[in-house]
C-alpha cells in the first residue's frame, strides 16, 4: 500500500503539482545549457519534435481507439508546407506553423471522412494507402517539392537579438532552435490536455470504450472520429514543421510507412492512454532510430554488407509485442504504478454526491421529474 | 449508374486507343486483379474468423514465397513441390503465431491484436531482409512463359501465364468455397464468425478454429505470392504494394465475403489498368492513388462493400 495518501484538489496536491511542474519546466530550460555537445542538443530537440507527433497519434489511438498508419504523410505535409513557404516564398519559420495546422486539419478530415461509413478498425486500411501514396505524390510534382532530390532552405531560423542565448557560440544556433521548438511543443501539450478533458474528449473516450453505447447515449460517433482524426493530423503536421525548423531540409524517403509504424511503436511503448506518454515514447523512438541503429550497424552481422536497420526492425517488433503483452499502458503506466507505491492520490468525489446519496427513493412508481 | 459510367469509359477508351489496346489493358488488369483478390481472400479468411485485419498477411506471404524459392533453388525440388512446401511451412508457422501471440488476448480486444500484427509486419520484413537481402531475384513461373505462348484475342495477347494464374486462383477459390460450405470445418468457421458465444456453447473449439483460419490464410497468401513473384521479381518489399491493393479489394468486396474479395480484386486491377492507362496525368506511379480513390468512392455509396453483409449490433 501507498505510504502517503493525498486528496486530489487539496492544497498539498496542488502544491505538489505546481512544484513538480515548475521543476520539470526548469529542467527543460536549463538542459541545453548544461550540454556542451551539439549532437546531443540535436538529439534532445528531435525528441521534442517527435513527441508532438506521438502526442497527436495518441489522441487518435489512445483516446479515440482508432489506428492510423497515415501519420507519416501528415508529418510530411507539415514539413513540406514549412519548407516550401520558407524557401520559395520567404516566410519566417514560425509563421508557417498555422498554415501546416490548417492544411493537416483539412487533409486529416478528408482521410477521416470514410469513418462516416466504416466501423471498427477498418479505417486503418485506408490510412495505409495514404502512407503509401505520400512519397509518390511528392515525386509527382518535382517542381514544387523538389521530388526525389529533396528540398532545402538556404537560411536556418535565427533568433532575435534580445534572445538570451548567444548564437555566435558553437552550440548557440541549435539551442535557439531547441527553445523555439520547446515552446511550440509545450503549447501543443497544453492544447491536447484541454481537448482530452473537454466535452469532445469525453465523447472520444466513449467512442473508444463502447462505440455502440456511445451512439445510443447520443454521441455522434462519426463526427467525433473525424474530429479526432483531423486534430491528430494537425498535431502531426506541427511536428513536421518543427522538424524542418530544427534542420531545414526534407526528402520524400523520410516520410514512408515505416515512420508511421515506428510512431505507433513509440506510442505503445510510451503509453497511449496518457498525454504524458508521448515523452517516453519519443525517447524510445529516437533512441531506437539513432543509438540502437548505430549499435546494430557496428555489430556487423552481415559481414560488411549494410544491414539497413533490419536489427532495429526486429527489435521494434519484439518491443511492441512485449509491451502489448506485459505493460499495455506503456512506460508511463509503469511509472504511475511505481508512484502509487509511495503516494496514493485519492480522486475527488463528484460534486454534490452527498445530496444524491441521501436522496430518498421516490414513493411513487413514476420516474422523478427534474425540477427546473 | 456505375455500369453506365463504365460503358461510357469503355467507348471512350476504344475510340481513343483502339480495340486491341483496350482488350490488352483489360486482360492485364484482370490478371493482376485476380492476384490482388487472392491476397484479399487471405485477409477475409482471418477477418471472418476474428474480426481483425492482419497487417502482417503480406509479409507472411513474402516470407513463404522466399521459403518456396529456397526450396526450389537450394534444395532442387520441382517448382510445384517447392511451392507446396512453402505453403505448408507458412501454414504451420501461422498456426504457431496464432497460438502464441494472438490467442492470449481477449478476442474482442481488436486494437491489441491489430498492433501485434503490425509488430509481426515489422519483424517479418526485417527478418527477410536480413536473411535474403534486398537484391531482386527472378522467380520461375509455373506456366510456359515464352514470347510465343499466348492466345490471340482480337489482336490482344492473353499469355498462358495469365490464363494459368487465373485458372489456378479460380480452382483455389472453388476448393475453399466447397470446404467452407460443405465440410465440418467450414461449418465451424461460419459458426465462429457468426457468434463466438453460441459456438462455444455448441462445443466448438474457438481457438483451434481461429488457428485453422490463420493457417489456411497463410497458405493462400503464400500461393498468391508465388504466383505474383514471376512478374514482380522477389524481394522483401514485393508484397507491400500488392497488400495495399488487396486491402482495397477486400474493402470493396465487403471484408466478409470470399467471392467479394475476388470480385473486388478484379475491379481494383481493372480500374488501375484502365485509369492509369487512359488518363495520362495519373501516370504509372499513381496506381496507389487510384486504389485509394476506389476505396473511398465505394465506401461513400455502398459502405458494406459490393457483396458484404450489412450487420447490426446490439447495445
Amino acid at each position: 500500500m501507498a505510504r502517503y495518501t493525498i486528496d486530489e484538489g487539496s492544497t498539498t496536491h496542488r502544491r505538489l503539482r505546481w512544484g513538480l511542474g515548475s521543476l520539470a519546466a526548469a529542467f527543460l530550460v536549463v538542459l541545453p545549457l548544461m550540454i556542451p555537445s551539439v549532437a546531443q542538443i540535436e538529439t534532445i530537440t528531435q525528441i521534442v519534435c517527435y513527441s508532438v507527433a506521438i502526442l497527436g497519434l495518441g489522441l487518435l489511438t489512445g483516446h479515440c481507439g482508432q489506428i492510423s498508419l497515415g501519420h507519416s504523410a501528415f508529418v510530411g505535409v507539415g514539413a513540406y508546407t514549412t519548407i516550401i513557404l520558407v524557401a520559395d516564398h520567404g516566410w519566417p519559420y514560425l509563421a508557417t506553423i498555422p498554415v501546416s495546422i490548417v492544411l493537416c486539419l483539412v487533409a486529416g478530415a478528408l482521410v477521416g471522412i470514410p469513418a462516416l461509413r466504416i466501423r471498427g478498425l477498418y479505417l486503418a486500411t485506408v490510412t495505409l494507402a495514404v502512407a503509401a501514396l505520400f512519397p509518390v505524390l511528392i515525386n509527382q510534382f518535382p517542381s514544387f517539392t523538389g521530388g526525389p532530390n529533396g528540398k532545402f532552405a538556404a537560411e536556418e531560423m535565427t533568433a532575435p537579438d534580445w534572445f538570451f542565448v548567444n548564437p555566435y557560440t558553437p552550440t548557440g544556433p541549435p539551442t535557439d532552435h531547441y527553445y523555439a521548438i520547446l515552446v511550440v511543443a509545450a503549447l501543443m501539450f497544453l492544447i491536447a490536455g484541454n481537448i482530452v478533458r473537454s466535452r469532445v474528449g469525453r465523447a472520444m473516450h466513449a467512442v473508444r470504450d463502447a462505440p455502440l453505447s456511445a451512439a445510443a447515449a447520443g454521441v455522434r460517433v462519426a463526427p467525433v472520429k473525424i474530429f479526432a482524426f483531423a486534430v491528430s493530423a494537425a498535431f502531426a503536421g506541427v511536428a513536421g514543421s518543427l522538424l524542418v525548423i530544427q534542420v531545414p531540409a526534407v526528402s520524400d524517403a523520410r516520410f514512408d510507412l515505416y515512420l508511421s509504424i515506428f510512431l505507433l511503436v513509440a506510442l505503445i511503448a510510451g503509453g497511449s492512454a496518457s498525454i504524458w506518454g508521448a515523452i517516453p515514447g519519443a525517447i524510445v523512438f529516437v533512441v531506437l532510430r539513432t543509438y540502437i541503429a548505430d549499435w546494430a550497424e557496428s555489430l556487423d552481422l552481415l559481414s560488411g554488407r549494410p544491414d539497413g536497420g533490419q536489427i532495429v526492425g526486429i527489435m521494434s517488433g519484439a518491443l511492441l509485442i512485449a509491451f502489448v503483452f506485459l505493460l499495455p499502458g506503456g512506460v508511463i503506466d509503469g511509472l504511475a504504478r511505481l508512484r502509487r507505491r509511495v503516494v496514493e492520490i485519492v480522486p475527488r468525489p463528484p460534486r454534490d454526491w452527498e445530496r444524491y446519496r441521501n436522496a430518498t427513493p421516490s414513493r411513487t412508481a413514476q420516474p422523478a421529474v427534474r425540477e427546473s | 449508374m456505375v455500369g453506365a459510367l463504365l460503358a461510357a469509359f469503355s467507348v471512350y477508351a476504344v475510340i481513343d486507343g483502339g480495340l486491341t489496346l483496350y482488350l490488352q489493358r483489360v486482360i492485364d488488369g484482370a490478371t493482376n486483379g485476380v492476384l490482388y483478390g487472392m491476397v484479399a481472400l487471405a485477409l477475409v479468411l482471418v477477418f471472418k474468423a476474428t474480426g481483425v485485419i492482419n497487417f502482417a498477411q503480406g509479409a507472411m506471404a513474402m516470407v513463404g514465397t522466399f521459403l518456396a524459392f529456397t526450396a526450389f533453388d537450394k534444395w532442387g525440388l520441382p517448382l510445384i513441390v517447392a511451392i507446396i512446401v512453402g505453403m505448408a511451412i507458412s501454414a504451420v508457422a501461422a498456426a504457431g503465431i496464432e497460438r502464441t501471440l494472438i490467442r492470449p488476448f481477449d478476442p474482442s480486444n481488436h486494437l491489441a491484436i491489430t498492433i501485434v500484427t503490425l509488430a509481426l509486419y515489422l519483424a517479418f520484413n526485417a527478418l527477410a531482409a536480413l536473411l535474403w537481402g534486398f537484391d531482386p531475384r527472378g522467380f520461375p513461373s509455373l506456366f510456359p512463359t515464352g514470347s510465343g505462348d499466348y492466345l490471340s484475342i482480337a489482336g490482344a495477347r492473353l499469355y498462358y501465364t495469365n490464363l494459368g494464374t487465373a485458372l489456378f486462383v479460380g480452382l483455389v477459390v472453388l476448393v475453399l468455397h466447397l470446404v467452407l460450405s460443405r465440410a465440418r470445418l467450414g461449418l465451424a468457421f461460419r459458426c465462429v464468425a457468426t457468434n463466438v458465444e453460441s459456438s462455444r456453447l455448441l462445443g466448438i473449439h474457438i481457438g483451434r478454429t481461429v488457428q485453422g483460419s490463420w493457417a489456411i490464410a497463410a497458405a493462400v497468401g503464400t500461393l498468391a505470392g508465388c504466383l505474383a513473384a514471376p512478374t514482380t521479381y522477389l524481394d522483401p518489399t514485393f508484397m507491400d504494394k500488392i497488400l495495399v491493393y488487396a486491402f482495397a479489394a477486400a474493402t470493396l468486396g465487403g471484408l466478409d465475403s470470399i467471392a467479394g474479395a475476388l470480385v473486388g480484386g478484379v475491379v481494383v486491377g481493372l480500374s488501375i489498368a484502365l485509369l492509369t492507362g487512359y488518363i495520362p496525368v495519373l501516370g504509372g506511379q499513381f496506381a496507389l492513388g487510384c486504389a485509394f480513390f476506389v476505396i473511398i468512392a465505394v465506401l461513400q455509396f455502398k459502405p458494406s462493400g459490393l457483396l458484404g453483409r450489412r450487420t447490426q449490433d446490439r447495445v
